[in-house]
């Protein structure tokens, strides 16, 4: 019927058509995911209230990941964290075109906190919960980013608390991780933690692992080590099971992850044995030995977004130098112990 | 018929009918069509539905650049991509869904960076507009009404 058709300018049923056309792709989501991926994250964010489909396309932990794999950066700045346990101080160092400003810690201000390690962004502290009769130490994965944290569902009770001049000084003691009751001799159980350590890579997947060390004597003379390895993703701590031979003069005390490993340094050798534990296999657990030269170890750090925080001084040295940051004399940074990478 | 034809050379049909005669290594950079050859159902003409005769001519285009050109110099093909994919708004999408019907791979990366650098700045409305076929008056009333709602006394 010639009076029902509507004519429509030309304008408009072109517009039409391009609405069309961007309506196709809108109902696709993987097209729309194909697009998104290709943005930064300040438009991503934005982004998330043009609809609920898109919101739940840039909310998505796969697309987080898919996200950060293909906008690889290298790192742009380091904490250094001073040797001192007590009143931890933070030098942020950034490199050459770092846009960021130094963040804030202010949330770890409270006395007792003490900062255990960190990797690629999250930060493990442990932070004494004296609001309970008995003191309580308690572990802490945070993200200094997002100020979000999470705590630990580990090692209860600190056995020895003393106040000395005016702040505390914490001997840590073991308690609550899962010990095999046959290992167990009465009440003698000496228990010496030795490190805990927080391995996460934002490339591989966004659940992180922390791995716990400590040597318990079952009898007088006979030290043990044993490790525990939480895992994120269920929240559940799990012992690795054997007793584990690890050559003297490894110091598991400083680690680092990398590469999916942890790795310890062995005092030892000159040209430093390292020490690695895979994380993400822990169905075939070893410990392989590397030796790396400085050389090697230099370049690994360049060539891969770094993880490596703890490396012999001449290499950290190198490092820095590659960044045009020949101000660091090794004087100084001999005063630091580990870096945090953000 | 087919002898008329050299023998690595396949015809593709648009969805309004046009034949384009294209080589057998252009016409496999797409995945479905090269799914279609590998498992022998192709005969002499392959229908390209929901491509009409425009969209798979500058598919056809760009696929023969990248099938000369993979011996050259990846910056020159850098710059013919990005003068291929800068077209307007219409032809861009017609192109995306094509290239993601016949998944063709190169053609859906180079599209889909475009368009990622043309939205990256817009704002929200603006991508509402253009995605989801919100108009502009729409939102100006929507946004009229949600004003005179909020303002209005509850006595």
């Amino acid at each position: 019927m010639a009076h029902n058709t509507i004519t429509t300018p030309d304008s408009s049923s072109s517009y039409t058509e391009l609405r069309s056309a961007g309506n196709a792709i809108a109902e696709n989501s993987d097209l729309i995911t194909q697009i998104l991926v290709r943005l930064p994250v300040k438009p991503l964010t934005q982004f998330k209230s043009v609809s609920k489909q898109w919101l739940y396309l840039i909310s998505d932990s796969q697309f987080s990941l898919h996200h950060s794999r293909r906008n690889r950066k290298p790192i742009s700045a380091l904490f250094l964290l001073s040797l001192k346990k007590i009143n931890p101080e933070f030098s942020f160092l950034p490199f050459a075109d770092c846009s960021l400003g130094s963040p804030h810690f202010q949330f770890l201000a409270h006395p007792g906190t003490s900062i255990l390690h960190s990797c690629n962004g999250l930060l493990c502290f442990s932070k004494l919960d004296d609001t309970t009769e008995s003191s309580i130490l308690r572990y802490y994965v945070c993200n200094p980013t997002t100020k979000r944290s999470a705590r630990i569902p580990l090692l209860g009770l600190v056995h020895n608390c003393r106040i000395r001049r005016g702040y505390f000084r914490v001997d840590h003691k073991l308690c609550n991780v899962k010990i095999e009751e046959s290992t167990r001799p009465g009440n003698d159980l000496n228990i010496n933690l030795l490190g805990i350590y927080v391995a996460f890579d934002p490339l591989k997947s966004q659940n992180y692992r922390i791995v716990c060390v400590w040597e318990s004597n079952a009898d007088m003379f006979n030290y043990e080590i044993r490790i525990a390895v939480y895992r994120s993703e269920i929240g559940l701590w799990g012992e690795l099971m054997g007793a584990f031979t690890i050559p003297y003069a490894v110091c598991l005390n400083n680690g680092v992850f990398w590469n999916g490993k942890v790795h310890w340094i062995s005092s030892s050798d000159i040209h430093s044995m390292w020490l690695g534990m895979n994380v993400y296999n822990l169905s075939t657990t070893k410990f392989i030995a590397y030796h790396f030269d400085e050389r090697e170890m230099a370049y690994h750090c360049n060539a891969d977004r770094i993880s490596i925080v703890y490396v012999k001084i001449p290499a950290v040295t190198r490092l820095f130098l590659s960044h045009g940051l020949e101000a660091w004399s090794s004087c100084v940074l001999q005063q630091f112990s580990f870096f945090l990478v953000i | 018929m087919s002898s008329s034809l050299e023998k690595n050379m396949l015809i593709l049909r648009s969805s309004d009918g046009e034949e384009f005669i294209v080589p057998e290594v252009v016409a496999v950079m797409s995945k479905a069509i090269k799914n279609m050859v590998e498992d022998e159902c192709a005969s002499n003409t392959i229908p390209v539905p929901n491509v009409d005769a425009n969209i798979l001519a500058m598919v056809i285009e760009f696929c023969k650049k990248h099938d000369e050109s993979e011996a050259e110099a990846a910056s020159d093909l850098k710059t013919f991509d990005s003068e291929f994919v800068n077209r307007g708004q219409e032809a861009l999408y017609d192109l995306i869904t094509a290239a993601n019907f016949r998944d063709v791979k190169e053609l859906l990366d180079a599209l889909c960076q475009n368009v990622a650098e043309m939205i990256k700045g817009k704002s929200v409305h603006h991508i509402r507009i253009q995605f989801l076929g919100y108009q502009l008056f729409e939102i100006l009333t929507s946004n009229f009404i949600w004003n005179i709602w909020c303002d209005r006394d509850f006595d």
